[in-house]
């Protein structure tokens, strides 16, 4: 069996709608510019009533391996860290929600981007399908229905980066703006070791605020070089999760995060103000870095 | 979030310059009588010091409460102890 490049540990809890469009935005001849052979995909089930199986992904062109997670519990972070513990290749990203779609050059960006450091921290940029954040999309009838009627819309998966035509970005002070977190962090393995992970003590369901803790704890390694990634993006899909079905719901993920956070790290939650070097999946070059950095 | 918390203002005043000033890394001192948004602080970082608040002061602290409050000396005025602010509105809403 050879080595592939890039291994995507993706974490799934009852996401029988979402899922399948997940997985074949994952794959290629969706995603551009890699091969079959270059990517391997470890899908932890964290418990759902019906999990996926072979059979449910036998037609999609990758090497997909689905583990159920021995001991399923409300933060994904025990899936995470074993599905890191599989993964085989140099460069792995943590896909920590499964229901968000990636735009079809992502892997391949993330897989160039990645060679332009020594110690590279490749974040891509979040987006939520819809007119707003779908937390307040909700409110004005945005469903999975909705959803369902907008992908075809667009045509989506033939047109997949239509997606941007028909998201709201998460970062309201764009790529370069104050960031939170990564829904899909690509870290070459020996970061992944050094961080040893996702933090086991966020026990609390969805992880609270681990994917945060997570991206600020891989920016923080020592001689690490942020990369973000522009021009590619992950889309969620509405699925009932805490931090998008209301506003509410969203405010209280995040503020108690920020208590626990505190607690456990002794200091507060931040935004990432640095943006690091943007890194343009277009153009293949970065496009804001420090001097003499342009690729 | 219907009481005040246990702290007069001025002690708040500089708990939250202090806090906005260090995660922002502003040169020069917050502006106290500006909104959040006019200095860049935006509403993902008010709803994570309404955390910090809440284990700093031992007390719940509403998020929408900086957002109707959208400045620092607006939301001293209506949650310290010795503000001369209503916060009937609050009381309202919960």
């Amino acid at each position: 069996m050879t080595q592939p490049a890039v291994s995507i540990v993706l974490v799934s809890y009852n996401m029988r709608r979402e899922l399948p469009r997940t997985l074949l935005s994952l794959c290629p001849p969706y995603q551009t510019d890699i091969a079959r052979a270059d990517i391997e995909i470890i899908l932890m089930d964290n418990g759902s009533d019906q999990p996926p199986t072979l059979a449910d992904v036998a037609h999609l062109n990758a090497d997909i391996r689905i583990v159920q997670q021995a001991q399923p519990s409300v933060s994904p972070v025990s899936a995470i860290n074993h599905g890191l513990s599989l993964a085989r290749a140099p460069l792995i990203g943590v896909w920590i929600d499964g229901a968000r779609l990636a735009s079809p050059g992502l892997i391949a960006a993330c897989r160039l981007a990645a060679t332009l450091h020594p110690r590279p921290v490749v974040a891509t940029l979040n987006y939520q399908l819809g007119p707003t954040l779908q937390f307040e999309s909700v409110r004005h009838g945005y469903d999975r229905q909705a959803e369902d009627h907008l992908l075809h819309t667009i045509d989506w998966p033939q047109a997949g980066y239509r997606l941007f035509d028909v998201a709201t970005s998460e970062l309201r002070g764009g790529p370069e703006g104050p960031m939170l977190e990564s829904n899909a962090l690509f870290l070459p393995r020996p970061l992944w070791d050094e961080l040893s992970g996702y933090d086991p003590a966020f026990v609390e369901p969805g992880g609270g605020v681990v994917n945060p803790d997570t991206y600020l704890r891989a920016c923080a390694l020592p001689d690490v070089q942020q990369i973000r990634i522009v021009g590619e993006g992950t889309f969620h899909q509405i699925h009932g999760g805490v931090s998008t079905s209301t506003p509410e719901s969203a405010m209280a993920v995040l503020q108690t995060g920020s208590r626990l956070y505190r607690q456990r790290r002794g200091r507060p939650l931040a935004t990432m103000r640095d943006p690091g070097w943007l890194y343009d999946a277009q153009s293949r070059s970065v496009i804001q870095s420090p001097i003499g950095a342009r690729a | 979030m219907n009481q005040r918390l246990p702290c007069d203002r001025d002690t708040l005043r500089a708990w939250m310059v202090a806090y906005i000033g260090g995660v922002l890394s502003l040169p020069e001192q917050v502006p106290t009588d500006q909104t959040f948004d006019a200095y860049g602080f935006d509403s993902v970082e008010a709803v994570v010091m309404a955390g910090v608040m809440e284990e700093e002061f031992g007390v719940q602290v509403d998020p929408v409460q900086l957002f109707e409050n959208p400045s620092i000396d607006k939301f001293v005025a209506a949650f310290a102890s010795d503000g001369g602010g209503n916060i009937a509105g609050a009381e309202q809403r919960d």
